[in-house]
């Protein structure tokens, strides 16, 4: 029967899926925001930094102090950074002054090869991890237990939003990262190393949506398809939220998170569901998204 | 001749230059396509081939209609699949049984309904996803195609989930001759019959004076809005024309594999049109045929090589924007310099 544990279990369910939404579309919403450039492939780098925990603990298994999650925490977010270096170096740098429409295909082209480059690679079995044992305990909500586990990410998840909030409202490299976002050529001419912002940016978005994959790891299925899953509701967030801004994509994701494990009680069937329902309905009545941003 | 003449005549005869050209590729190609059962049988090539060559007309209708919303009004839609998938299924359930009396299963009051339905689905999806402008227009298509396809997952006892929904294929009957769908020729010269009908449809719109309305909007939405002309409006009424195209393409692929299944409605099904477009060129008219042609050819080599032969297709997607944004056709038309650009639908 619905009653208050249920409900307040499902509001903690919700915000720990709605932590993990946020970081994933706030990686994205960043990238645009600086680069102008949506990023399709957003979501495989999700997809790698939990599929890189999957195998970062399967070959230093048994190690100590190394085999663990939480190096994993570290050490595969930095990995993952390298490769969206490399990416934003060579392929999206030569079309930063291109169409919107080439940029589009072009990320839309890498979804392709990304997803399937490391399905060829790692096959399409689905893969587990089990909860870091630090974390493998329960705690006592209104009689029910409830994994600290999830209790850990709507924290982690929660302390970042407000690290990245500060960093980018309340220190130069901030000031320096907005002013490269509102004008490249003055910014420039003010002495900015404009290319440098772009690709530290790129590399700080993919570096947070690769935590976000460690961090879903435990507690999710791997498998190919959770990058264009994650990043489905990514765009579910922005469309909400508006592309680019920061508050839009934390209240938004968690919107999304809440509302979710909320139908999950009432109609399990609709639960996948409900995100879609919820931006055609804000499309129809309100189509400049919740917050009114203007589109780019 | 001055510069002045000369400019004015090339204004007046490049148009008729350029329908020529496209005419002969089109001539050519029909030719080809009509004689090629023919030619296989004599050549001694078995009936996949023909198969393989149906695959690339209904891949080409899709990627038509597909390329009529985006090389003309440079709406990028990742979500093409959704109407692909939706026609192949609704097609399925009429007749099936499963939403009419079994009594009016008729094949082409199906195909009709089907159309129907589509522009319906056309029209109610079309319509959110232009309120945006087009970064959102490629997010919101993929996110939608993305939901229809957990529908029909999900909901498995309407669908029947992943294993899908067996199609049966009926004899039609058309008054004078009566065809069988499940015979190799016939359905290969029923799609082919199909796949020239849209053309030709495609091709009439292309060059009326909507078509050129779209163009307007394409090059310059902003002029075009300040003209007074609701631009969403006729985004909105180019993506309905668009799917309609896309859910005849999803019934002839139903029919051809005897199977409607939720990969119909897959996100990768959605990348093939626009694989298909941009390969062959979306400023160009039969663009997308001819990217058609490459991307089955490369479909029939790789999947030998891997099952994840996508992983090719993306690279030569990004090869294709960066090194030939043009696509295959654009820069043949380029390098002959007879059309700087195909212009077939710009307003100077």
């Amino acid at each position: 029967m619905i009653d208050i544990s249920t409900i307040l279990i499902a509001a903690l369910n919700g915000l720990a899926n709605g932590m993990l939404f946020f970081l994933i579309a706030v990686g994205l919403t960043i990238i645009f925001g600086v680069l102008n450039v949506l990023n399709f492939a957003h979501g495989s780098f999700y997809m790698l930094g939990a599929y890189g925990t999957f195998f970062f603990l399967l070959y230093t298994d048994g190690i100590p102090v190394i085999g663990s999650f939480w190096v994993a925490l570290l050490v595969v977010p930095l990995v993952v950074a390298a490769l969206g270096g490399l990416i934003e170096k060579f392929l999206l740098r030569p079309i930063y002054d291109a169409d919107h429409i080439m940029q589009l295909l072009l990320t839309f082209g890498l979804v392709l090869a990304l997803d399937h480059g490391f399905k060829m690679i790692w096959g399409s079995d689905f893969r587990s991890l089990s909860t870091p044992d630090a974390l493998a305990f329960q705690i006592d909500i209104l009689g029910r237990g409830y994994p600290a586990y999830s209790l850990f990410l709507i924290l982690f998840g929660a302390v970042m939003a407000f690290a990245m909030w500060l960093l980018f409202t309340q220190t130069n490299i901030g000031k320096i990262v907005r002013a490269a976002a509102m004008d490249r050529e003055t910014a420039s001419a003010l002495g900015i190393n404009v290319p440098l912002v772009f690709t530290g940016v790129f590399v700080f978005g993919t570096v947070v949506t690769a935590i976000g994959g460690v961090l879903a790891s435990p507690l999710r299925t791997i498998q190919p398809w959770m990058g264009i899953e994650i990043i489905i509701i990514a765009f579910v967030v922005v469309v909400l939220g508006g592309l680019g801004s920061f508050a839009g994509a934390f209240v938004a994701a968690l919107l999304i998170g809440l509302l979710s494990s909320f139908t999950f009680i009432v109609y399990p069937d609709f639960e996948p569901i409900v995100p879609f329902l919820l931006m055609a309905v804000v499309l129809l009545i309100r189509p400049a998204g919740i917050f009114g941003v203007e589109e780019a | 001749m001055s510069q002045q003449t000369f400019d004015r005549m090339q204004q007046v005869v490049g148009p008729l230059v350029r329908r020529v050209h496209s005419d002969h590729l089109l001539v050519g190609v029909s030719i080809l396509v009509a004689m090629f059962p023919f030619i296989a049988s004599l050549a001694g090539l078995s009936d996949y081939y023909l198969g393989v060559m149906i695959d690339f007309m209904i891949l080409s209708m899709l990627a038509m209609g597909y390329n009529f919303l985006f090389g003309h009004t440079g709406l990028l839609s990742f979500g093409h699949a959704l109407f692909y998938g939706f026609g192949a299924y609704m097609f399925a359930f009429l007749l099936t049984g499963m939403w009419i009396a079994p009594q009016i299963q008729i094949f082409t009051v199906a195909v009709l309904l089907t159309v129907v339905g589509t522009v319906i689905v056309g029209i109610v999806i079309g319509y959110l996803c232009v309120q945006r402008g087009n970064i959102y227009f490629a997010m919101l298509t993929l996110a939608f195609n993305m939901m229809v396809y957990h529908m029909v997952v999900q909901f498995n006892d309407i669908t029947q989930g992943s294993s899908g929904i067996i199609l049966p294929v009926p004899e039609v009957n058309l008054g004078i001759i009566t065809l069988d769908l499940m015979d190799e020729w016939t359905f290969y010269y029923v799609t082919f019959v199909l796949l020239l009908v849209s053309v030709g449809i495609l091709w009439r719109i292309t060059n009326s004076p909507y078509g050129e309305l779209l163009a307007t909007i394409r090059e310059n939405s902003q002029r075009a809005n300040f003209m007074g002309i609701n631009v969403n409006r006729y985004q909105w009424s180019a993506f309905v024309v668009s799917t309609v195209f896309a859910g005849m393409a999803g019934v002839l692929a139903g029919i051809r594999n005897f199977v409607v299944s939720p990969e119909m409605l897959f996100w990768e099904m959605s990348a093939e049109p626009v694989l298909a477009a941009v390969i062959g060129g979306t400023g160009t008219f039969l663009g997308p045929i001819v990217g058609a042609v490459v991307f089955i050819g490369l479909e029939e080599t790789l999947s030998i090589v891997t099952a994840n032969w996508h992983f090719g297709l993306g690279v030569l997607l990004m090869a294709v924007v960066l090194f030939f944004p043009k696509g295959i056709l654009g820069t043949y038309y380029a390098r002959k310099e007879e059309i700087p650009e195909d212009t077939d639908d710009e307003i100077e």
